[in-house]
């Protein structure tokens, strides 16, 4: 059931309240015994005022109250994209008498009137042009010309009728069916209460177990496997129901077992797909030892120039920053490819390039060679020292 | 100067200033009652959609004014006070005067 905010809109409620709350504060400010405690008057100008105040107060409560409706509709409509129902003509089926034997034509939007039940006309309109031969036309469609439901189950003779000079009568013999009104805003309200109370903050795609992941306070990233148990890995991963989420620290670092734990049983509790196992784990990382060789610009500083060197890698290798995406369920956009997840030379060389007081990037090693790939479901590179700046 | 107990009070109306306050009344003083009955004559009766009851209906084109009833109708609404209408007229010109006196009740 929809409940409206808890709001005063009846204005008699609203200034007993004003003029409740005056004696109140009065009295407590002045310490008057109760038979000496102000009172109000239905002359005095407190009255008025606070009845003009509660007039006010109490139609802005009922705004609110009407646009919190609204919002909540619109929140039916557009986040949970729940249909409203519109307003539908009745189709019921008539038969037309002739005065003689013979070939007719009914019209397309030939219409009749019939008396609903609390003598309410209702108009019909054939559909479709209907040839018959005969003494009358049976089964012939009539579509209600207002849309709602006034003109459900409808029967017997019609009042008035297209005047076709072959026919004698018609009749409703079938009674019309499918008429509704517009759904009114409050039966939509319920409707969307109903839905609303459906929706669980259950993870239930795999991106959604990483993102899951981050409603835990210690987690700063997450990444989620589908198919891998932590248990039993293998490459690809294929083990039905279980999910593999990875977490770290806003700063990339390991989170301590306990951490991991009360993220596991935040997703296996009650409220959770059936059948699926979760395990946390670990990102997995690589140790990287970066050597460059530079030629510095003209008139830049020897020791300066390679601390900064040394900043930007740190920087650009920084589990911190390494992967994060805030797009990313989870945060974390780890590699999908081999080459996303390889560190080669030309990575490092476009990072130093750009270090005010480099001139040339003449060198680059990688763990002694042109490249290294990170490792892991997870990876994080793991920059084991500075790296070692060489000036030519 | 000896200590005055505090007292319940009501804004005095017509608004005006006391020094750098808002005048006041006094509860239950003559000044109170009489101010609320002046209220409750100054006031077209359904004028305050929360007080419908209260105020006195439009007397134009009345033919006569009752002192009597409209003392009781006074007092139905303010019963601190103790009310007496002297009506005189109408004039030559068909106006009515009304002189009202306001006391406490007992």
């Amino acid at each position: 059931m929809y409940i409206d905010a808890d709001l005063i809109t009846d204005e008699t409620s609203v200034v007993e309240a004003i003029l409740a709350g005056i004696a109140d504060r009065l009295s407590a400010a002045l310490d008057l015994d109760e038979d000496e405690s102000w009172e109000p008057a239905e002359g005095s100008p407190e009255t008025s005022l606070g009845e003009a105040v509660g007039i006010v107060v109490a139609v802005a409560a009922a705004m609110v109250q009407e646009q919190e409706r609204n919002d909540y509709a619109g929140f039916g409509e557009l986040i949970l994209n729940l249909p409203r129902e519109v307003a539908e003509p009745a189709t019921g089926y008539t038969r037309w008498d002739f005065n003689a034997p013979g070939d007719y034509l009914i019209p397309d939007g030939s219409e009749l009137v019939i008396d609903s039940a609390d003598g309410t006309p209702v108009g019909f309109a054939v559909v479709g042009d209907v040839n018959v031969s005969g003494a009358s036309a049976t089964d012939v469609e009539v579509v209600a010309l207002e849309p709602g439901a006034i003109a459900n189950g409808i029967t017997g003779p019609a009042r008035d009728w297209e005047p076709l000079p072959f026919v004698t009568g018609v009749e409703m013999t079938t009674a019309p069916s499918g008429g509704q009104d517009d759904q009114t805003r409050d039966e939509y309200l319920e409707d969307v209460v109903r839905a609303a109370r459906r929706m669980k903050l259950v993870p239930i795609v795999t991106d959604d177990y990483a993102d899951t992941a981050l409603d835990h306070p210690s987690v700063g990233r997450a990444v989620a496997v589908r198919l891998l148990d932590l248990d039993n890995p293998t490459d690809p991963p294929a083990a039905g129901g279980h999910v593999t989420v990875f977490i770290a620290d806003a700063s990339g670092l390991d989170l301590p077992q306990s951490v991991k734990d009360e993220v596991e049983a935040s997703m296996m509790g009650e409220d959770r797909p059936l059948a699926v196992t979760v395990h946390v784990g670990d990102p997995e990382r690589t140790d990287i030892t970066i050597a460059v060789s530079i030629r510095l610009a003209l008139g830049a500083d020897h020791d300066a120039t390679v601390a900064a060197v040394q900043a930007a890698i740190d920087a650009a290798y920084d589990p911190a920053g390494y992967g994060l995406d805030e797009d990313a369920p989870g945060h974390w956009r780890v590699p999908a490819t081999t080459a996303e997840r390889t560190i080669n030379e030309y990575d490092v060389a476009v990072i130093v390039r750009d270090v005010e007081g480099v001139d040339r990037v003449e060198d680059v090693t990688i763990n002694g060679g042109a490249e290294v790939t990170l490792s892991g479901w997870a990876p994080l590179p793991n920059l084991t020292a500075p790296a070692t700046v060489t000036v030519l | 100067m000896a200590d005055v107990p505090p007292v319940a009070t009501h804004l005095a109306w017509p608004f005006r200033l006391v020094g750098r306050r808002l005048a006041a009344v006094e509860q239950d003083s003559l000044a109170d009652v009489e101010q609320n009955v002046r209220s409750y004559l100054s006031t077209e009766r359904g004028e305050r959609p929360l007080s419908p009851d209260f105020g006195l209906e439009d007397p134009t084109f009345s033919r006569s004014i009752s002192g009597a009833r409209l003392a009781a109708d006074i007092m139905e609404q303010e019963d601190r006070a103790d009310v007496e209408v002297l009506v005189s007229g109408p004039d030559g010109s068909g106006r009515t005067s009304l002189t009202v006196n306001v006391d406490l009740a007992e």
